[in-house]
């Protein structure tokens, strides 16, 4: 294992192999489609020859936009293959998504700087006039009758693919502001993956077998399930659509029981919405006893929602320990903490106050308390400090930043040397993550950069804003979006509040912000307020202040006088933006005041 | 499929209107109909989209394809979407 230090030679390494692979279950009523680890390798070989022979050279930033999971592996690895830099981008997945599309496409494309755009047959026409856009894009390929350009055992040539390569570009899902591409080497992935499957992590034998239902183009998805298990040379993965757990979770628990899977990973929500949706008559003889690993990661960890589906499932054989909570973030390749292997599933019942003002103090027996789920301990070779604002290593219990170095660490933002100072300092990777250690593991418990997650995908907070700011009747410019934390639904409430010109204006511009929000981000706002002209609290030169204007919004301050309903009706719900007192120390993270 | 239910298109909107009814928790300003727009008009997210799918294919007892996502927009479009994935399940395409 150890002089594997590339993705290509993990799968040189089992190109041999033709008993174990990587399943698809494309329809919900047909068997899953198996490709042989040896048949991917040919695959990839064949799309890194046609790449090569369409021109691309090492180094060139090649754009995969691939729904189908077996395209997708072979492109990935081909691309590497050809020494290319492969670029995923999520493809359309939301009914009626389709003319916001583009746009969010056209923005990562061009700050990657991408060469060639491979894509399926169904995506291309809505594609349209990308290339006119997007300069550097020589052709838009369709995969099939791209590899048909070479023979079947065509494989480039003269690429030595070296661990400090950069294997590929991880984009934010950014539309209107400039989208950051995470730059990750072999040497990196390779690292975090003998991090995620060796002795302090998942301890990955060769039976193993995993099931995702994550996206590819996600770390999560992409590096845990697509690079991990080859790496590991395991039994094999079955991957279902995301959109497929989306419409049917039964089918997620089916796979696992259908396969004795071992390893699964999914964000919180998977786990709330396999609780709620999933009907009983659907669990015929499903058996869960063989799951050693349910991760959870991507966003937020809520205790009441991995609670509630050990108990719907311990009959069918669940396991709580098999919970693994962990934390991890793209910029840091994907995993930064792990929870013990056999650990069961442990919170800190903390005081919400104290909370805020930056102490993890247990909360009092029957006092107002807040659960912070531990996310385990940090890798061997890899650091993890709690600091604050000054940079300073804080104790255990105190709530700090979150900084990491190590060889996970990016290398930076493609082609963004200014962003890539701001997070990268001396080898430390500032998270924009609060979080605090006790006993030596990390509990995550807020964020000072100016994020939204949701369904464990972030969300620029700047992109919200501007797609608001576009609809007729708001003061363009005088909108700040936010997320709060809400409890009663265990996340956080998407909150948007824009200044109006007009006093009349009402439910229906609301309407037309969510609408404009949800057809160009596929995301729901649950609030819109809307404000007089100067309602916005700004700094003195005139900048806008999206934590005051979160935490004006929380104590009900906001737009006081204005006679918002949603205002009031929000102020019965527990929601809370407790960092804005530890925020005010850090001064403003993200790109709010630019 | 039960006999009892109306799988014709106007009972598959039906359905789906109930559906809409009984689940949308902001009630859209102009009356739904078969022209509302799913995003537009309704402001589906897309765990409720496929909520709606789920609950459709139980209720008529069918599966509906994967590609159903990539080409509905309007209300009528996932009613007509529904009707042929029936008749093709009946052996009637």
């Amino acid at each position: 294992m150890s002089q594997v230090r590339t993705l290509t030679a993990s799968l040189d390494a089992v190109a041999h192999r033709t008993d174990t692979g990587y399943s698809h279950l494309v329809q919900e009523k047909e068997p899953a489609k198996f490709v042989a680890y040896a048949e991917i390798a040919r695959r990839a070989r064949r799309f890194g020859a046609a790449l090569q022979a369409a021109g691309v050279r090492r180094g060139d930033r090649v754009g995969l936009i691939l729904p189908d999971s077996s395209e997708f592996v072979d492109a990935i690895f081909g691309a590497m293959y050809a020494g290319a830099i492969a670029v995923p981008v999520y493809p359309p997945m939301n009914l009626g998504q389709f003319e916001a599309y583009l746009g969010n496409t056209t923005h990562i494309l061009r700050q990657a700087g991408c060469s060639l755009l491979v894509t399926d047959s169904k995506v291309r026409p809505i594609l349209g006039k990308l290339m006119s856009s997007v300069p550097s894009v020589r052709s838009v390929e369709v995969y099939q009758s791209f590899v048909k350009q070479v023979d079947e055992r065509a494989a480039p040539i003269g690429v030595d693919v070296k661990p400090e390569d950069v294997a590929f570009l991880q984009f934010t899902s950014g539309s209107t502001s400039r989208p950051k591409g995470v730059t990750l080497t072999h040497a990196n992935l390779i690292a975090n993956i003998e991090a995620i499957g060796g002795a302090a992590g998942l301890q990955i034998p060769e039976e193993a077998y995993g099931v995702s239902w994550l996206p590819l183009y996600h770390d999560m998805g992409l590096i845990g399930f697509v690079f991990t298990p080859i790496h590991y040379r395991v039994k094999g993965v079955t991957f279902i659509s995301p959109l497929m757990f989306l419409k049917r979770p039964s089918v997620w628990l089916r796979q696992l029981s259908e396969r004795k899977a071992m390893i699964t990973f999914a964000p919180n929500f998977a786990y709330g919405l396999a609780t709620t949706r999933i009907k009983e008559h659907e669990l015929q003889g499903v058996d869960l006893s063989h799951l050693r690993v349910a991760g959870c990661g991507a966003e937020p960890i809520q205790y009441e929602t991995l609670k509630a589906f050990a108990e719907r499932y311990a009959p069918y054989g669940f396991k709580r320990t098999a919970f693994l909570p962990c934390y991890g973030m793209a910029e840091h390749s994907l995993a930064v903490t792990f929870v013990g292997l056999d650990d069961d599933l442990k919170a800190d019942r903390v005081d919400p106050e104290a909370l805020a003002q930056g102490e993890a103090k247990p909360a009092a027996d029957g006092a107002d308390a807040v659960q912070v789920v531990c996310c385990g301990r940090s890798f061997p070779g890899h650091e993890l400090r709690i600091a604050d604002a000054d940079g300073q290593a804080l104790p255990e219990g105190r709530v700090g930043q979150i900084e990491l170095r190590g060889p996970s660490v990016m290398q930076g933002y493609w082609n963004d040397a200014e962003r890539t100072a701001a997070a990268l300092k001396d080898g430390w990777l500032a998270t924009g993550d609060l979080g605090y250690l006790k006993g030596g593991e990390l509990y995550v418990c807020g964020r000072i950069k100016d994020l939204i997650i949701i369904h464990g995908r972030n969300y620029h907070p700047q992109d919200l804003e501007w797609q608001a700011s576009q609809v007729e009747g708001v003061r363009r410019g005088n909108v700040i979006a936010f997320g709060l934390h809400d409890p009663q639904i265990g996340r956080e409430r998407v909150i948007v509040a824009a200044e109006v010109r007009s006093p009349e204006a009402g439910d229906e511009l609301r309407e037309k912000i969510v609408a404009r929000i949800l057809e160009a981000l596929a995301l729901k706002v649950d609030e819109v307020v809307l404000l007089p002209p100067g309602s916005l609290p700004k700094t003195s030169s005139g900048k806008l202040q999206r934590s005051k204007t979160a935490e004006l919004f929380r104590s009900g301050a906001l737009g006081k006088g204005a006679g918002q309903a949603g205002t009031l009706d929000l102020l019965k719900h527990l929601a809370t933006s407790r960092w804005n007192y530890i925020k005010a120390s850090f001064g403003s993270r993200g790109d709010s005041d630019e | 499929m039960p006999n009892s239910v109306d799988c014709s298109y106007e009972g598959v909107l039906a359905k789906i209107f109930e559906y809409l009814d009984e689940n949308l928790v902001e009630k859209p300003s102009a009356p739904i109909s078969a022209g509302s727009h799913l995003i537009r008009d309704l402001r589906l997210d897309s765990l409720q989209s496929f909520e709606m799918v789920s609950d459709l294919e139980d209720h008529f007892g069918i599966t509906m394809p994967m590609e159903l996502f990539q080409s509905v927009e309007t209300v009528e479009d996932v009613a007509r979407a529904v009707v042929r994935v029936i008749a093709r399940e009946r052996g009637e395409a």
